[in-house]
């Protein structure tokens, strides 16, 4: 399998104090890592920092064989993409143009529309049930909806790497499982790697691919779901005590 | 809902653009025409189309000298002088509400007016105490320019140039500014009233001299801020999924900043302070027409020209001793701002 993403003793800090601390973990080309923890336990930094946004991080973040200081801007806006936690745009944009903005690295400044790219944002919003209201100013929508739209506006970047920071935050239940269901077929069909920090633990050991646990900024666990669902686990990673629930086909997290 | 739908959208919000740009031009163009005519001495439009022509093709226009005079040097460079400081305030308002990511930022936000108020007033106190004559708009000028450089430091200084570092930064210059105009107003004494006037915000007397600063920088700058204007409509998403998108933040921010603020410096510099022209006009359009930039940028230039030019053509028929342009805008444009805002809360 192809390595896409490579971090190793990565280290990040606010200040002298070190936040992040040895970080080291791997991802495969169409996988989906969910990253947990509890809140503080340095989930949304560390993406913030394999992303590009907080820049000066000891330790090495390998793309694709390169080291990822040394891929450019442009490249890494045309390749990876990140949804941002409490996505909001004060501007009266229309969602469709949101969702196109997503273009911006492929088009630059001069270019507009054509008809394939028309297109593909319809196809995006379609899937993604966003069309129904792709001419509605994205302040006139629900919370739930701008989600969705923000969602469409990061597959929209056809990314091969793809970040969600709470990505399912505010949805309902429904449009929860089928956000997943699209981003899983974005992972498995398109081979989009996805690193996901979600709170909904279930989903989260369903569906993923690997766990990336996190506790006070290190790498508490990294493995497949299986491997680590036990109650020691969630007392650890977590504090607190669980019941789990085996099922033949599933098993439930009960707290 | 069937399949064309959203390139039927697109179409009609193409035609909604080109009709309103259009028609803006052409409002434009009559109500000049208009303000022209208008005023103490009764102007015919023959006159007015004679007097140009004979301009263009350079022709001796058959109209009486002193109709020629008041056209040619007295009423046309006025109009438009209006015309692009209308235009210069409305689109550098469009630029700092997309850089600062706040539609109710304006081309003040940041002080550079209060620099150039600072500037004219230390040149008027100057000139009064020692007798000599510095131009009061090479002064005011400068003060902008100042002021531009020490925000754009303490911006930086402040770790990340963001936008609340830079609204910070303009806060604080601007109010150590305006103290030291206020000090100039005690300086200057009983002759306290030319720096009152020059910062209320005038266009009386503008000549072709006043055009030539203003009309080039607003006309180019704001071609530049059209062709980069995708990457002001990314900005609205926030720095980082801005960064994340390909835009080099800093770098467009700090660009940007710089191309609003200096079309702000010289429409200062030559007509003093003229309020809400800036704030209202791209906010207005924004919430009518659209917020893409690429095309909020020419329509708030356009709409700001016609908007001022109007203003001012009231300011000169109103009453004889001229009320200064500034306080017409704020006094009409605040009112009509709070019933735009209140509307759209309720409407949601």
């Amino acid at each position: 399998m192809e390595t896409i993403l490579k971090v190793e003793n990565l280290f990040f800090g606010y200040k002298k104090e070190p936040f992040l601390k040895n970080i080291c973990f791997e991802a495969t080309r169409g996988e989906m890592i969910s990253v947990i923890g509890e809140n503080g336990s340095g989930k949304s930094t560390l993406i913030k920092v394999i992303n590009g946004n907080l820049k000066s991080y000891d330790g090495k973040i390998i793309y694709n064989g390169e080291n990822l200081k040394k891929v450019s801007y442009l490249r890494r806006a045309r390749e990876i993409s990140m949804l941002y936690q409490n996505c909001e745009c004060d501007f009266p944009f229309s969602c469709f143009e949101i969702v196109s903005m997503g273009l911006y690295p492929h088009k630059g400044n001069l270019n507009g529309l054509n008809k394939d790219d028309i297109d593909f944002i319809k196809s995006i919003m379609t899937m993604t049930e966003t069309i129904e209201y792709a001419h509605k100013s994205i302040n006139s929508i629900s919370g739930g909806q701008k989600q969705k739209v923000f969602i469409a506006r990061a597959l929209s970047q056809k990314p091969k790497l793809l970040f969600l920071d709470e990505a399912a935050s505010g949805l309902d239940i429904s449009s929860r499982i089928k956000m997943t269901e699209i981003i899983l077929r974005e992972c498995k069909n398109n081979g989009v790697t996805v690193i996901n920090i979600s709170h909904d633990i279930n989903l989260a050991f369903e569906k993923s691919d690997k766990i990336l646990a996190l506790k006070n900024g290190e790498v508490y666990s990294f493995g497949k779901p299986k491997d680590l669902l036990n109650k020691d686990f969630f007392r650890e990673v977590f504090n607190v005590e669980v019941k789990i629930d085996f099922n033949k086909k599933y098993f439930r997290i009960i707290t | 809902m069937n399949n064309y739908y959203i390139e039927k959208k697109l179409k009609i919000e193409k035609i909604k653009y080109i009709s309103v740009l259009a028609t803006l031009l052409i409002t434009l163009f009559i109500v000049g025409l208009v303000s022209v005519c208008m005023g103490a001495m009764d102007i015919t439009v023959s006159d007015v189309f004679k007097v140009m022509a004979g301009k263009i093709f350079g022709t001796e226009p058959n109209v009486a000298e002193n109709i020629l005079s008041v056209i040619w040097n007295i009423r046309l460079p006025r109009i438009i002088c209006s015309c692009f400081i209308g235009m210069g305030l409305a689109v550098s308002g469009a630029i700092f509400q997309a850089i600062l990511q706040n539609p109710l930022a304006d081309p003040y936000t940041i002080g550079i007016s209060t620099g150039a108020s600072f500037g004219a007033s230390a040149a008027i106190t100057v000139n009064l105490i020692f007798g000599i004559y510095f131009p009061t708009v090479s002064a005011a000028l400068i003060g902008a320019f100042v002021t531009l450089f020490i925000v754009i430091l303490i911006a930086r200084k402040g770790g990340s140039f963001n936008s609340s570092n830079i609204v910070i930064a303009g806060i604080i210059v601007s109010s150590v500014l305006s103290s030291g105009v206020s000090f100039m107003k005690i300086l200057a004494g009983e002759n306290v009233g030319a720096i009152v006037f020059w910062i209320m915000g005038s266009l009386s007397a503008k000549g072709w001299s006043d055009v030539i600063i203003v009309a080039p920088i607003c006309v180019i700058l704001t071609i530049i801020s059209v062709f980069f204007a995708k990457s002001l409509d990314i900005m609205a998403l926030g720095d980082e999924a801005a960064g994340s998108l390909g835009v080099n933040v800093n770098r467009a921010r700090f660009l940007y900043l710089t191309a609003g603020s200096v079309i702000t410096a010289v429409c200062v510099s030559v007509c003093g302070v003229i309020g809400f022209v800036g704030l209202i006009v791209p906010h207005l359009i924004r919430f009518w027409i659209t917020a893409r930039n690429r095309a909020l940028i020419p329509l708030s230039a356009l709409f700001g020209a016609l908007l001022l030019m109007t203003a001012d053509t009231f300011a000169r028929l109103i009453s004889s001793g001229e009320i200064p342009v500034g306080i017409l805008t704020t006094l009409i444009g605040g009112p009509f701002f709070i019933f735009i805002f209140m509307k759209k809360r309720v409407g949601g």
